[in-house]
Protein backbone atom coordinates (compact mmCIF):
# COMPACT_ATOMS: atom_id res chain seq x y z
CA UNK A 1 0.00 0.00 0.00
CA UNK A 2 1.37 2.91 -1.18
CA UNK A 3 -0.16 7.15 -0.67
CA UNK A 4 2.00 9.01 -3.38
CA UNK A 5 2.94 12.43 -2.10
CA UNK A 6 3.75 14.93 -4.68
CA UNK A 7 7.23 15.97 -3.38
CA UNK A 8 7.24 18.71 -5.63
CA UNK A 9 4.96 20.24 -3.35
CA UNK A 10 4.87 18.81 0.16
CA UNK A 11 2.90 21.48 1.60
CA UNK A 12 -0.11 21.00 -0.79
CA UNK A 13 0.50 17.07 -0.39
CA UNK A 14 0.32 17.18 3.53
CA UNK A 15 -2.54 19.06 3.58
CA UNK A 16 -4.71 17.52 0.95
CA UNK A 17 -3.85 13.81 3.08
CA UNK A 18 -5.04 15.76 6.31
CA UNK A 19 -7.82 17.20 4.51
CA UNK A 20 -8.71 13.06 2.74
CA UNK A 21 -8.43 11.74 5.95
CA UNK A 22 -11.22 14.59 7.80
CA UNK A 23 -12.96 14.01 4.54
CA UNK A 24 -13.24 10.46 4.85
CA UNK A 25 -14.32 10.69 9.08
CA UNK A 26 -17.11 13.35 8.09
CA UNK A 27 -18.52 11.23 5.68
CA UNK A 28 -18.67 8.28 8.07
CA UNK A 29 -20.00 10.71 10.52
CA UNK A 30 -22.64 11.78 7.83
CA UNK A 31 -23.58 8.33 7.37
CA UNK A 32 -23.83 7.15 11.10
CA UNK A 33 -26.01 10.42 11.64
CA UNK A 34 -28.30 9.60 8.55
CA UNK A 35 -28.65 6.29 10.84
CA UNK A 36 -29.30 7.73 14.27
CA UNK A 37 -31.91 10.07 12.53
CA UNK A 38 -33.73 7.26 10.86
CA UNK A 39 -34.05 5.35 14.16
CA UNK A 40 -36.21 8.06 15.52
CA UNK A 41 -34.55 8.56 18.99
CA UNK A 42 -33.69 12.32 18.28
CA UNK A 43 -35.77 14.74 18.72
CA UNK A 44 -36.49 17.27 15.77
CA UNK A 45 -34.63 20.07 17.55
CA UNK A 46 -31.51 17.66 17.72
CA UNK A 47 -31.88 16.87 14.41
CA UNK A 48 -31.94 20.18 13.05
CA UNK A 49 -29.16 20.81 14.89
CA UNK A 50 -26.61 17.94 13.75
CA UNK A 51 -27.71 18.71 10.16
CA UNK A 52 -26.61 22.04 10.47
CA UNK A 53 -23.08 21.61 11.94
CA UNK A 54 -22.82 18.96 9.54
CA UNK A 55 -23.44 21.12 6.61
CA UNK A 56 -20.87 23.44 8.49
CA UNK A 57 -18.62 21.19 8.44
CA UNK A 58 -18.66 20.12 4.70
CA UNK A 59 -18.84 23.65 3.72
CA UNK A 60 -15.61 24.74 5.22
CA UNK A 61 -13.81 21.64 4.02
CA UNK A 62 -14.77 22.68 0.31
CA UNK A 63 -13.40 26.26 1.69
CA UNK A 64 -10.25 24.81 2.50
CA UNK A 65 -10.20 23.23 -0.64
CA UNK A 66 -10.93 25.64 -2.83
CA UNK A 67 -8.69 28.50 -0.71
CA UNK A 68 -5.63 25.70 -0.84
CA UNK A 69 -6.05 24.74 -3.93
CA UNK A 70 -5.50 21.12 -3.18
CA UNK A 71 -8.83 19.98 -4.60
CA UNK A 72 -6.96 17.51 -6.84
CA UNK A 73 -4.29 16.32 -4.54
CA UNK A 74 -7.21 15.47 -1.84
CA UNK A 75 -9.22 13.28 -4.67
CA UNK A 76 -5.83 11.32 -5.63
CA UNK A 77 -5.38 10.19 -1.58
CA UNK A 78 -8.97 9.01 -1.99
CA UNK A 79 -8.19 7.29 -4.56
CA UNK A 80 -5.03 6.02 -3.33
CA UNK A 81 -6.92 5.41 -0.15
CA UNK A 82 -9.91 3.55 -2.29
CA UNK A 83 -7.44 1.44 -4.17
CA UNK A 84 -5.88 0.16 -0.75
CA UNK A 85 -9.15 -0.48 1.02
CA UNK A 86 -10.65 -2.63 -2.16
CA UNK A 87 -6.78 -4.21 -2.37
CA UNK A 88 -7.36 -5.54 1.25
CA UNK A 89 -11.20 -6.68 0.84
CA UNK A 90 -9.82 -8.56 -2.54
CA UNK A 91 -7.01 -10.52 0.00
CA UNK A 92 -9.93 -11.25 2.55
CA UNK A 93 -12.40 -12.57 -0.25
CA UNK A 94 -10.16 -14.47 -1.91
CA UNK A 95 -7.02 -15.69 0.14
CA UNK A 96 -6.49 -18.31 -3.37
CA UNK A 97 -5.28 -15.49 -5.09
CA UNK A 98 -3.22 -13.60 -2.02
CA UNK A 99 -1.42 -16.88 -1.42
CA UNK A 100 -0.74 -17.29 -5.48
CA UNK A 101 0.38 -13.45 -5.12
CA UNK A 102 2.63 -14.09 -2.58
CA UNK A 103 4.25 -17.28 -4.09
CA UNK A 104 4.48 -15.28 -7.07
CA UNK A 105 6.99 -13.03 -5.48
CA UNK A 106 9.04 -15.47 -3.65
CA UNK A 107 9.91 -17.43 -7.00
CA UNK B 1 -18.34 14.93 -1.81
CA UNK B 2 -18.74 13.49 -5.12
CA UNK B 3 -22.58 11.00 -5.08
CA UNK B 4 -21.93 9.30 -8.55
CA UNK B 5 -18.44 8.45 -6.95
CA UNK B 6 -19.04 5.81 -4.16
CA UNK B 7 -15.98 5.57 -1.75
CA UNK B 8 -14.87 2.30 -1.21
CA UNK B 9 -12.70 2.84 1.92
CA UNK B 10 -15.86 4.54 3.41
CA UNK B 11 -18.32 2.22 2.42
CA UNK B 12 -15.90 -0.40 4.12
CA UNK B 13 -15.80 1.49 7.46
CA UNK B 14 -19.15 2.30 7.12
CA UNK B 15 -20.24 -1.17 7.45
CA UNK B 16 -17.15 -1.61 9.85
CA UNK B 17 -19.24 1.09 12.15
CA UNK B 18 -22.57 -0.57 11.30
CA UNK B 19 -21.51 -4.06 12.79
CA UNK B 20 -19.31 -2.89 15.03
CA UNK B 21 -15.74 -4.43 16.40
CA UNK B 22 -14.46 -5.38 20.11
CA UNK B 23 -10.94 -6.21 20.60
CA UNK B 24 -10.15 -8.12 23.80
CA UNK B 25 -6.56 -8.89 24.67
CA UNK B 26 -4.40 -10.07 27.59
CA UNK B 27 -0.73 -9.11 28.05
CA UNK B 28 1.60 -10.21 30.26
CA UNK B 29 5.18 -8.96 30.04
CA UNK B 30 7.98 -11.16 32.05
CA UNK B 31 11.69 -10.67 32.54
CA UNK B 32 13.91 -14.03 32.78
CA UNK B 33 10.33 -16.03 33.26
CA UNK B 34 8.97 -13.75 36.09
CA UNK B 35 5.79 -11.97 35.20
CA UNK B 36 6.30 -8.12 35.80
CA UNK B 37 3.68 -6.39 34.34
CA UNK B 38 -0.35 -7.20 33.06
CA UNK B 39 -2.21 -5.55 30.37
CA UNK B 40 -5.73 -5.91 29.80
CA UNK B 41 -6.82 -4.46 26.54
CA UNK B 42 -10.47 -4.04 25.97
CA UNK B 43 -11.17 -1.86 22.48
CA UNK B 44 -14.91 -1.59 21.18
CA UNK B 45 -15.72 0.36 17.81
CA UNK B 46 -19.37 1.09 16.41
CA UNK B 47 -21.58 3.25 15.45
CA UNK B 48 -23.73 5.00 18.42
CA UNK B 49 -26.73 3.41 16.62
CA UNK B 50 -25.27 -0.22 17.01
CA UNK B 51 -24.13 0.61 20.61
CA UNK B 52 -27.11 1.61 21.78
CA UNK B 53 -28.77 -1.41 19.91
CA UNK B 54 -26.23 -3.71 22.47
CA UNK B 55 -27.51 -1.42 25.62
CA UNK B 56 -23.75 -0.09 25.56
CA UNK B 57 -23.21 4.05 26.69
CA UNK B 58 -26.85 4.00 26.89
CA UNK B 59 -26.76 6.44 30.21
CA UNK B 60 -23.62 8.64 28.52
CA UNK B 61 -25.80 8.81 25.65
CA UNK B 62 -28.38 10.14 27.00
CA UNK B 63 -26.46 12.49 30.22
CA UNK B 64 -24.49 13.88 27.34
CA UNK B 65 -27.52 15.00 25.17
CA UNK B 66 -29.60 16.08 28.61
CA UNK B 67 -26.30 18.66 29.10
CA UNK B 68 -26.50 20.01 25.80
CA UNK B 69 -30.31 20.25 25.48
CA UNK B 70 -30.54 22.40 29.59
CA UNK B 71 -27.17 24.23 28.38
CA UNK B 72 -28.77 27.73 27.32
CA UNK B 73 -27.46 28.76 24.09
CA UNK B 74 -28.14 32.38 24.63
CA UNK B 75 -26.76 35.31 26.62
CA UNK B 76 -29.62 35.17 29.59
CA UNK B 77 -31.07 38.88 29.74
CA UNK B 78 -33.20 40.93 32.35
CA UNK B 79 -36.05 42.19 31.10
CA UNK B 80 -35.69 45.24 28.91
CA UNK B 81 -32.39 44.62 29.13
CA UNK B 82 -29.85 45.26 25.54
CA UNK B 83 -26.58 44.14 24.41
CA UNK B 84 -24.41 47.45 23.62
CA UNK B 85 -21.16 45.53 22.52
CA UNK B 86 -20.10 42.16 21.83
CA UNK B 87 -16.27 41.67 21.39
CA UNK B 88 -14.13 38.69 21.82
CA UNK B 89 -11.68 38.91 24.33
CA UNK B 90 -10.32 37.20 27.83
CA UNK B 91 -10.59 37.47 31.76
CA UNK B 92 -8.26 37.12 34.51
CA UNK B 93 -8.68 37.58 38.43
CA UNK B 94 -5.62 38.30 40.27
CA UNK B 95 -7.70 37.38 43.34
CA UNK B 96 -10.62 34.62 42.43
CA UNK B 97 -10.66 31.71 40.63
CA UNK B 98 -9.77 32.19 37.28
CA UNK B 99 -5.79 32.15 37.83
CA UNK B 100 -5.28 32.03 33.97
CA UNK B 101 -6.84 34.19 30.77
CA UNK B 102 -10.23 32.47 29.77
CA UNK B 103 -11.38 33.41 26.62
CA UNK B 104 -15.07 34.19 25.84
CA UNK B 105 -17.00 36.97 24.68
CA UNK B 106 -17.21 40.35 26.52
CA UNK B 107 -20.72 41.91 26.61
CA UNK B 108 -21.85 45.44 27.16
CA UNK B 109 -25.06 45.31 28.04
CA UNK B 110 -27.60 48.78 29.21
CA UNK B 111 -26.95 47.06 32.92
CA UNK B 112 -24.18 45.35 32.86
CA UNK B 113 -20.57 44.00 32.02
CA UNK B 114 -20.47 39.92 31.29
CA UNK B 115 -18.26 37.86 29.78
CA UNK B 116 -20.20 34.55 27.96
CA UNK B 117 -19.06 31.18 27.09
CA UNK B 118 -20.53 29.79 24.44
CA UNK B 119 -20.04 26.22 24.71
CA UNK B 120 -21.45 25.17 27.07
CA UNK B 121 -23.21 28.03 27.12
CA UNK B 122 -22.61 29.81 30.62
CA UNK B 123 -21.69 33.08 32.57
CA UNK B 124 -18.50 33.35 33.68
CA UNK B 125 -18.58 36.80 34.80
CA UNK B 126 -20.67 39.39 35.26
CA UNK B 127 -20.87 42.75 37.26
CA UNK B 128 -22.90 45.70 37.32
CA UNK B 129 -22.29 49.05 35.49
CA UNK B 130 -23.05 50.85 38.72
CA UNK B 131 -19.97 51.69 40.26
CA UNK B 132 -17.95 50.26 38.18
CA UNK B 133 -14.01 52.18 37.39
CA UNK B 134 -12.03 51.13 34.57
CA UNK B 135 -8.18 51.41 34.72
CA UNK B 136 -5.67 51.08 31.60
CA UNK B 137 -2.89 48.08 32.88
CA UNK B 138 0.20 49.61 31.30
CA UNK B 139 1.68 47.68 28.75
CA UNK B 140 5.52 47.78 29.45
CA UNK B 141 6.04 44.18 30.75
CA UNK B 142 2.85 42.05 29.03
CA UNK B 143 1.98 42.02 25.43
CA UNK B 144 -1.22 41.88 25.93
CA UNK B 145 -2.71 45.23 25.87
CA UNK B 146 -4.86 44.80 29.16
CA UNK B 147 -7.92 46.83 31.12
CA UNK B 148 -8.59 46.09 34.97
CA UNK B 149 -12.05 46.14 35.82
CA UNK B 150 -12.93 47.91 39.38
CA UNK B 151 -16.09 46.94 40.72
CA UNK B 152 -17.13 47.44 44.76
CA UNK B 153 -15.97 43.86 45.78
CA UNK B 154 -13.29 43.17 44.03
CA UNK B 155 -11.46 43.71 40.40
CA UNK B 156 -10.76 41.77 37.00
CA UNK B 157 -8.41 41.92 34.38
CA UNK B 158 -9.30 41.44 31.32
CA UNK B 159 -7.82 41.81 27.29
CA UNK B 160 -9.23 42.74 24.04
CA UNK B 161 -8.10 43.37 20.82
CA UNK B 162 -9.31 46.59 20.69
CA UNK B 163 -9.61 48.05 24.19
CA UNK B 164 -10.67 51.91 22.80
CA UNK B 165 -14.01 50.41 21.21
CA UNK B 166 -14.31 48.42 25.02
CA UNK B 167 -13.93 51.51 26.89
CA UNK B 168 -15.79 53.80 24.48
CA UNK B 169 -19.03 51.38 24.57
CA UNK B 170 -18.78 51.13 28.42
CA UNK B 171 -18.79 54.83 28.61
CA UNK B 172 -21.83 54.83 26.45
CA UNK B 173 -23.38 52.81 28.55
CA UNK B 174 -22.45 53.80 32.04
CA UNK B 175 -23.67 57.36 30.52
CA UNK B 176 -26.94 56.01 29.04
CA UNK B 177 -27.57 54.95 32.60
CA UNK B 178 -27.09 57.87 34.58
CA UNK B 179 -29.50 59.36 32.15
CA UNK B 180 -32.35 56.88 33.01
CA UNK B 181 -31.49 57.19 36.44
CA UNK B 182 -31.84 61.07 36.77
CA UNK B 183 -34.98 60.50 34.71
CA UNK B 184 -36.33 58.18 36.96
CA UNK B 185 -35.26 60.50 39.99
CA UNK B 186 -37.00 63.51 38.10
CA UNK B 187 -40.22 61.96 37.34
CA UNK B 188 -40.49 60.25 40.23
CA UNK B 189 -39.72 63.53 42.37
Amino acid sequence: MAINLDEGNLKEGLLGLVVALVEIIQELLERQALRRMESGSLSDCEIERLGQALSELTEALDKIKSDNNIIDAVQSVRSDLDLAAEDLIDKFLNPASWRAESQKEES
Amino acid sequence: MNPEKESCLVEVLDRLLNKGAVLNADLIISVAGIPLIGVTLKAMIAGMETMLEYGIMEDWDKSSRELYARAETHLPLFPGEQILYKAFGYLREEEGLIKCWVPGIWNITSHRVILWIKTPGKVLFETPLENLRVLRVPASHEVRKELELIYPHGSARISLSDRNEFEEALAGAAEAMVVVRNHLVITSG
